[in-house]
């Protein structure tokens, strides 16, 4: 034990020298690990941003994509006139004005309001709210025959307004043979859609 | 040895991050951008989408009736005879599909012609392009009235015919 002090002593600055090295190789490798996992950390948190990034770039490309063709459609329908509200008061203007010209006494009609289409109403949770608009002309009565109810049949003259569609129509000849002419023999009982689409008011 | 590749890879990892910061910065920008130049529709796109979908299908069926009209009258006049004396139209938008049943009074005569019936449908069809479903192919012969299931006489005697013919969009 004595002759170990001196040993001790004589090599204690070596030892505490190796001491301090490896603390200091192991505080190295300890940083160094630190280092990378620090590093690894930011490139995941950096690629899932990335990864984010790329997806809301793609999704706005679509949506752009989706809203441009939006719009060429809504040209189309707009071209078409099927973004005009029918002018229901111009058709009564010119079924009024059918009637007297063409002696139309005994029959009779109802032009109904703008209202969902029928899908709409049935189903409304069947897809996407529907933004189309229905009015439907209902003639009843009785008329000379089938070329009176052509006219009827047709739009108001100048609108070019939205979609006239005739949906049911029943016609049904009540004698074979006139008296006259103008004798109406035929009965006739017909629906006619016409549609638009409507988009809602700009604020 | 350990520590100096941790730290080699430490640093190639900072690399790519900042790399794929800036590329995702730039990513978000560009999206941002797209978002701010793209136009704002004034209906929901799938909205839209169907309700287009359902003018442009519906679109060519406006004047079905109408024509369908014509072509039967011109049917109609190269028949001497043949009277139409019922007509019933329907159009089912859902299945975008519209049938035109008529009921056409035959002449009296139709005794005489026994192919008569054979002709009107095949005349139909020539005018209209749709073929006619429900008609007779037998004829009262002198020993008293022969009729198929769809055929009738009406109340002056003359043969009845009702036809059922799909009516294609023009």
């Amino acid at each position: 034990m004595i002759a170990f002090a001196p040993l001790l002593t004589q090599r204690r600055r070596p030892l505490i020298a190796g001491t301090l090295a490896i603390l200091a190789g192991a505080a190295l490798l300890l940083w160094g690990q630190a280092e990378r996992d620090a590093a690894d950390a930011m490139h995941r948190q950096h690629t899932i941003r990335l990864t984010q990034a790329r997806a809301m770039h793609q999704a706005a490309r679509e949506a752009d994509t989706t809203a441009r063709n939006g719009l060429r459609q809504l040209e189309t329908l707009r071209g078409a006139g099927l973004l005009d509200a029918p002018d229901r008061q111009a058709w009564q203007q010119h079924l009024l004005r059918l009637q007297g010209k063409l002696q139309l006494d005994k029959l009779e009609w109802e032009l109904g309001p703008f209202e969902p289409t029928a899908a709409e109403a049935s189903d409304p949770s069947a897809g996407p709210p529907s933004a189309l608009r229905v009015s439907t002309l209902h003639l009843k009565g009785a008329i000379a025959h089938e070329g009176r109810l052509l006219p009827l049949l047709e739009r108001p003259g100048n609108s070019s307004s939205g979609l006239f569609l005739p949906r049911r129509c029943r016609l049904a000849r009540s004698q074979p043979v006139p008296d006259t002419a103008d004798t109406p023999t035929l009965a006739a009982d017909c629906e006619i859609d016409w549609i638009f689409l409507r988009l809602p008011d700009v604020p | 040895m350990i520590s100096t590749h941790n730290l080699l890879e430490a640093s190639r990892l900072r690399q790519q991050a900042d790399s794929a910061l800036t590329e995702s910065l730039a990513e978000e920008a560009r999206a941002r951008s797209l978002q701010t130049t793209t136009p704002r529709l004034p209906l929901p796109s799938d909205a839209l989408q169907a309700d287009f979908a359902r003018l442009t299908s519906l679109q060519p069926f406006g004047a079905s009736l109408t024509a369908f009209l014509h072509r039967l009258a011109d049917a109609l006049d190269t028949l001497p005879g043949v009277e139409l004396s019922a007509l019933e139209w329907s159009f089912a938008p859902d299945q975008l599909r519209a049938t035109a049943v008529i009921e056409l009074r035959l002449p009296a005569s139709t005794v005489a012609r026994p192919d008569l019936v054979q002709h009107v449908v095949a005349t139909l069809h020539h005018h209209t392009g749709s073929p006619a479903h429900g008609q007779t192919t037998s004829l009262p012969d002198d020993q008293g009235p022969l009729r198929s299931p769809s055929g009738q006489a009406d109340t002056d005697g003359r043969p009845v015919i009702r036809l059922e013919l799909p009516v294609s969009a023009p």
